[in-house]
């Protein structure tokens, strides 16, 4: 009985020793390493960074001042987020820039004007074209159980799928991105349509 | 004493276990990836800082020059043909590569009708090679010169835009 003991004692120290991960190759890389953490209880085991929300390849972001709840897509290759806007008119209130213009969701054709103060401009560099200069306003939006005002550039977008592209200024410290899925952070309770 | 070894070996066998587990789903986990990193195209030799790009479907690579075997007029019938490619990293590094067309895509855009030639690359990131059909384009006015779509990504990959910071924008 003793030599069991001793015995399973040897090979669970010699399981625990070999076995002590041989996913070592994955530390190599630049700095985080630590970050790389499975996470067991999900099916998908996507590692989330401890704090940070996990998103898929598309969610769906309210536009608070707009009322409306539209499907956007994570862009982690765009620096700001943008949106799609119509009718864009750039006006002066006490002294201050200013600017009108619609959103509309393609998805349910409701459309809402709305008027911001213009937080800055900046140059959008496309493939092939010419840089353009965009205006850019500060917009509370909600997605998932994130609730922030968080800075958008007002893209002429009238042919593009998703009205919102999420940038990188929103997903920083906030999300990590999963390509493998849709709408996560509405698929659990939906009110949404989810294809 | 005996119930001590006994409770001892126990644990001893629950920890290695578990340390064995979490081995097992760390290997077939996903891995995390920065807003940009650095990446080796094997049949060039050459590493390219890439951007990864959730918003891109495909991967595209700098071009800057290419020459197919036999061309025809119809581009849709390069498909399959031999072609030598240069690529070029940031550092101005340039490297042909000899392989055949995967595929060719017809685009419209404001600039007109261009065809985008595919051909297939093997990404190593971290030890780790995916083989995908990269788009070559002519990357000379960006920054990267290596763009990661989702093509890569799907199913091995999560992006932290918040990893690497220092390592570039």
């Amino acid at each position: 009985m003793k030599r069991i003991l001793l015995l399973s004692l040897m090979v669970g120290a010699g399981m625990l020793l070999a076995g002590g991960c041989v996913s070592h190759q994955e530390q190599s890389g630049a700095g985080g390493a630590a970050r790389t953490v499975p996470v067991p209880e999900t099916g998908e085991s996507a590692p989330v960074p401890a704090g940070l929300l996990l998103v898929g390849e598309t969610e769906y972001v309210t536009i608070v001042p707009a009322g409306m709840r539209m499907a956007a897509r994570i862009d982690t290759g765009a620096t700001t987020s943008s949106i799609g806007a119509y009718d864009i008119k750039r006006f002066e209130r006490d002294g201050k820039p200013w600017v009108k213009f619609t959103v509309r969701d393609p998805q349910t054709g409701k459309s809402a004007r709305l008027s911001e103060p213009v937080s800055r401009t900046i140059e959008v560099k496309q493939h092939g074209a010419p840089a353009r200069k965009r205006l850019v306003v500060s917009l509370p939006v909600i997605m998932g159980p994130v609730k922030t005002r968080t800075e958008f550039s007002l893209a002429d977008r009238s042919t593009f799928k998703y009205p919102v592209l999420i940038g990188r200024s929103f997903l920083k410290g906030v999300a990590v991105v999963d390509v493998n899925q849709e709408y996560v952070l509405s698929s659990v309770g939906s009110e949404g349509n989810e294809k | 004493m005996k119930r001590k070894a006994a409770v001892l070996a126990r644990a001893v066998f629950f920890a290695a276990l578990v340390s064995v587990l979490a081995c097992d789903t760390g290997l077939a986990a996903k891995e995390v990836v920065g807003a940009t990193e650095v990446i080796h195209v094997v049949e060039a030799g050459l590493d390219f800082t890439a951007r990864i790009d959730t918003g891109a479907r495909t991967t595209s690579i700098h071009a800057p020059w290419m020459e197919i075997e036999n061309p025809a007029a119809d581009k849709k019938k390069n498909i399959g043909k031999k072609v030598v490619v240069e690529v070029e990293n940031a550092r101005g590094e340039r490297r042909r590569i000899e392989t055949r067309i995967a595929d060719a895509a017809v685009v419209r855009n404001a600039q007109g009708v261009e065809t985008r030639y595919m051909i297939p690359l093997t990404l190593r990131w971290n030890g780790r090679e995916k083989v995908v059909n990269v788009n070559l384009r002519d990357r000379k006015a960006m920054t990267y010169k290596l763009l990661i779509g989702r093509d890569w990504l799907r199913g091995d990959y999560v992006v932290d835009v918040e990893r690497n910071r220092g390592a570039g924008k």
